[in-house]
């Protein structure tokens, strides 16, 4: 596989890359990239380019004219460059092409191939995508099973008994989501709470849950209507509670008070409004519950008298309509068989009825007369009665006291005498009285005064004191009661976001178990990692080897540069030694010349092994570019050169030839 | 998953030990249990005396509406052990109706499945070939008239449905159903495994 291909030359295979691409037409010899042909790498490269980039239209196939083939080349190569291809490309690289350049152009276009075929298994696959295979499946399993008689099953379904599945096969025990209304005991748990005898009477004899739907069946959707009603009541009344029950400052019976009679409000108006004939005798009708009753009188039957003067003479008014329709009603259901008959006689009883009537009225009406009249006189004779008890009770006491005087008279003037000083003395008396009381009655105003003023003067001290201070403490507690409901406002969102937040993390946890339960998990990780390790400790080992190699030329050259330099010391020694005594001996000059001549031999041989040494590395690196190209296949790419350009050149030659055809003509 | 209020007290009182002990607290399972699955079972024989009362009256009512709800929801036991541990439940109880809960999931799903409204179904077919020969207008028609009648079925009652085609018309029908046919088969086939 070319992902081992880290270091060593051989040349990828080309497996992969048929996969990849789905290249039908390498031919089976080709095993390797020196093959591939001009047409093959440009029909590749294309198809690459396309699947990595569906925008690009490069086409596929070379056309056998040379200037066509050149234009595509360029725009293979542009395309490889926006693609951000770093090398050097040009048309020369797909229709001369060397193992190299396209070795490298493969392993680029490769890696930025969509990564499909090996991952779409492993891809995070939405929630529509999952459902969709779920119906997928779903509708598989349906159409596998086979048929069975609708009586074989037990409430229309089939099991499958190895993955316990269900499928609800046909409608014979479908029934639609019939909910009734369903009771049960409220206001139970409270154990220490006494419950009335009767409400408990009432919940003793009250059926359990199950008896009572009407059809056994509907028990389900009757609780589940009832519990979704009773949460979203909650709900709607936490909302507006939250809105508008805070911050209104009423506890929350005062503001359901308060809404209710906003609402009956309402209502009286609109039916007021709705209705036009109530208007005159309904003014000053306030109250919804004497609307409601006043109501229900006016359609009340004729018998039943008993009701309030005002309805009496609402009937009174309308009664004579009432019969009118009453006898329209009846004149027109009969049977148009006997119907003279039946008309005529029904017509004579309703004379006789409406004569009576009448008769009844008016001496209704006289005896209603004669009442008024009654009362009026009863009224007139009672104040009479009254004036007179008052002037029987005053002669009655002018007679008493002309009596007394008659007693008093046979002794008329002692009397006279006594009542004289009885009358002086009571007269003093009263004086007396009178002064006293002044006497009394002077301190005491002043008193009252004074403690008037004073309990004046403290109510207001007091007051404003008490004042000034509930003022302050109502609106510390103003205060106070404001940041709380803030302070609760917050909460509660909090709380909501929280509870969100918790749900959507339950949500994501939930899909991503499914999707890892689902991931498939034959992807061998270990294996790469083992690879990976491999290669880390080959590396490791070649830096090694590089250090130590390293080191052996350190410690050469530092070998070298000791020996050369004890070379030359010792040179230096023994030509000092020797040409001192030189002068005096012919052999020492002698073996002084040979000295001379045998370093000058052996500084030459070094030289010369130095020489070859660079000659060598020079033929190593030599070698190593002509290896390389001869691989570039410049020979064969040149040949190709020239014969398309002999091949344009022909065409450039024909078209013009065409040209001068199509100008001339 | 949202209870109401009364039905949240309904469950504290199962839970609550001094309220219901642990004969009744099986007896209520047992009928919550029978009321979904197999009501008719439970037709003839009205529940014990014991278990007149009107706090277990609601407590049935309210287990009953808490499995429909977490059936309908598609829980599992642990996130319904949570519910059940904030109602304060003692580890016995709540482990019995988690297991009851387990058991039986699928037919309760399977019950409320059931309700639902949709078309009849077709279920079986008759049909008879006629000859037309001629009308007052035409003196010669020789066409065939089919008339099909399709025998249909909704919730346990069946029903006739009858109409009468020509010979190109119940071409075109049966085209759109052998379409409808192959619809399918690509629904069921869209993703390679």
């Amino acid at each position: 596989m070319w992902r081992r291909k880290h270091r060593s030359t051989t040349p990828p295979s080309v497996d992969t890359a048929q996969k990849h691409l789905a290249v039908g037409d390498i031919d089976e010899d080709v095993q390797s990239l020196v093959q591939f042909s001009t047409e093959l790498t440009v029909e590749a490269v294309a198809r690459c380019i396309k699947t990595i980039n569906a925008n690009s239209d490069v086409p596929h196939k070379l056309p056998p004219s040379m200037s066509a083939r050149f234009q595509i080349g360029s725009k293979l190569a542009n395309a490889l460059q926006d693609l951000g291809y770093r090398g050097d490309v040009g048309y020369q690289t797909f229709l001369y092409s060397n193992e190299a350049d396209l070795r490298r152009v493969f392993l680029f276009l490769l890696e930025k191939l969509p990564k499909e075929s090996s991952e779409t298994e492993d891809e995070l696959l939405g929630a529509s995508a999952l459902l969709q295979r779920e119906i997928a499946s779903k509708i598989k399993l349906c159409l596998s099973r086979p048929w069975l008689p609708p009586f074989c099953k037990l409430r229309s379904t089939k099991w499958q008994p190895t993955q316990s599945q269900w499928l609800i096969d046909d409608l014979h025990s479908m029934h639609h989501f019939h909910s009734c209304s369903i009771n049960y005991p409220k206001q139970v748990p409270d154990v220490s709470q006494k419950i009335p005898k009767d409400v408990r009477e009432y919940y003793n004899k009250m059926p359990f849950v199950h008896s009572q739907p009407p059809q056994y069946y509907q028990l389900p959707s009757a609780l589940i209507e009832t519990n979704a009603k009773q949460v979203t009541s909650q709900h709607e009344w936490d909302t507006e509670w939250n809105n508008m029950g805070l911050p209104s400052r009423l506890t929350p019976e005062e503001y359901k008070s308060r809404k209710r009679q906003k609402i009956t409000k309402n209502i009286v108006e609109c039916l007021m409004k709705s209705k036009k004939g109530f208007s005159d005798q309904m003014e000053g009708v306030q109250d919804l519950s004497h609307l409601l009753q006043t109501l229900e009188c006016r359609t009340a039957s004729l018998p039943n008298i008993k009701g309030s003067r005002f309805t009496h003479t609402q009937k009174l008014q309308f009664a004579q309509d009432d019969d009118k329709t009453v006898a329209q009603v009846s004149i027109e259901g009969l049977k148009p068989g006997r119907e003279e008959e039946q008309q005529q006689k029904q017509e004579e009883e309703i004379e006789k009825l409406k004569a009576d009537l009448l008769e009844v009225t008016t001496k209704l009406e006289a005896l209603q007369f004669n009442v008024k009249k009654m009362k009026a006189n009863l009224n007139q004779s009672e104040e009479k009665v009254t004036n007179f008890d008052g002037k029987v009770k005053e002669k009655k006491e002018a007679y008493l006291i002309k009596k007394k005087a008659m007693e008093l008279l046979p002794n008329a003037e002692e009397n006279i005498e006594k009542l004289q000083e009885l009358v002086d003395s009571s007269a003093q008396r009263l004086v007396k009285l009178a002064n006293q009381w002044e006497k009394h009655r002077a301190p005491l105003i002043a008193q009252y005064r004074e403690l008037k003023e004073l309990v004046d003067h403290k109510q207001d001290d007091g007051t404003v004191k008490t004042l000034n201070k509930m003022l302050k403490y109502y609106q510390m507690l103003q205060g106070e009661v404001e940041e709380r409901l803030a302070a609760i406002q917050e909460i509660r969102e909090k709380i909501k976001t929280s509870a969100t937040e918790a749900r959507s993390k339950d949500d994501l946890l939930r899909q991503l178990h499914t999707e890892y339960e689902s991931m498939v998990k034959d992807v061998n990780r270990s294996a790469y990692t083992k690879r990976i390790l491999e290669i880390v400790s080959n590396i490791a080992k070649q830096k090694q080897q590089i250090d130590q190699v390293l080191l052996d030329t350190k410690s050469l050259q530092k070998d070298i540069n000791r020996l050369s330099g004890k070379l030359d010391r010792t040179f230096t020694v023994t030509d000092e030694l020797i040409f001192k005594d030189a002068k005096k001996d012919e052999t020492i000059r002698k073996a002084y010349k040979y000295l001379a001549s045998l370093h000058q031999n052996c500084t030459a041989i070094i030289q010369t092994v130095e020489e070859t040494g660079v000659i060598l590395r020079e033929i190593r690196d030599l070698e190593d570019q002509v290896e390389q190209e001869r691989k570039r296949n410049i020979q064969e790419n040149l040949s190709k050169i020239t014969a398309d350009f002999k091949a344009i050149k022909t065409e450039n030659s024909a078209l013009i030839a065409k040209l001068k055809k199509a100008s001339l003509s | 998953m949202e209870l109401s209020a009364d039905f949240v007290q309904g469950l504290q009182l199962l839970g609550n030990n001094a309220v219901v002990d642990d004969v009744s607290f099986d007896l209520l399972l047992q009928l919550s249990l029978d009321s979904i699955l197999s009501p008719d079972s439970l037709e003839g024989s009205p529940p014990s005396a014991k278990l007149n009362n009107a706090q277990l009256k609601l407590g049935v009512a309210s287990f009953i509406t808490f499995l429909l709800e977490a059936t309908k929801l598609d829980r599992d036991g642990t996130s319904l052990r949570h519910f059940l541990e904030e109602l304060h439940f003692s580890e016995e109880r709540l482990d019995k109706i988690i297991h009851v809960f387990e058991e039986n999931k699928t037919n309760i799903r399977h019950v409320l499945a059931s309700i639902s409204s949709t078309y009849p179904h077709i279920t079986d077919v008759r049909w008879r070939v006629e000859y037309y020969i001629k009308n007052n207008q035409l003196h010669k028609i020789g066409q065939p008239q089919y008339q099909i009648q399709l025998q249909t079925q909704k919730s346990g009652d069946g029903d006739v449905f009858q109409f009468s085609c020509s010979q190109e018309q119940l071409q075109d029908m049966v085209g759109k159903l052998k379409e409808a046919c192959k619809s399918l088969e690509r629904a069921h086939q869209v993703k390679p495994s």
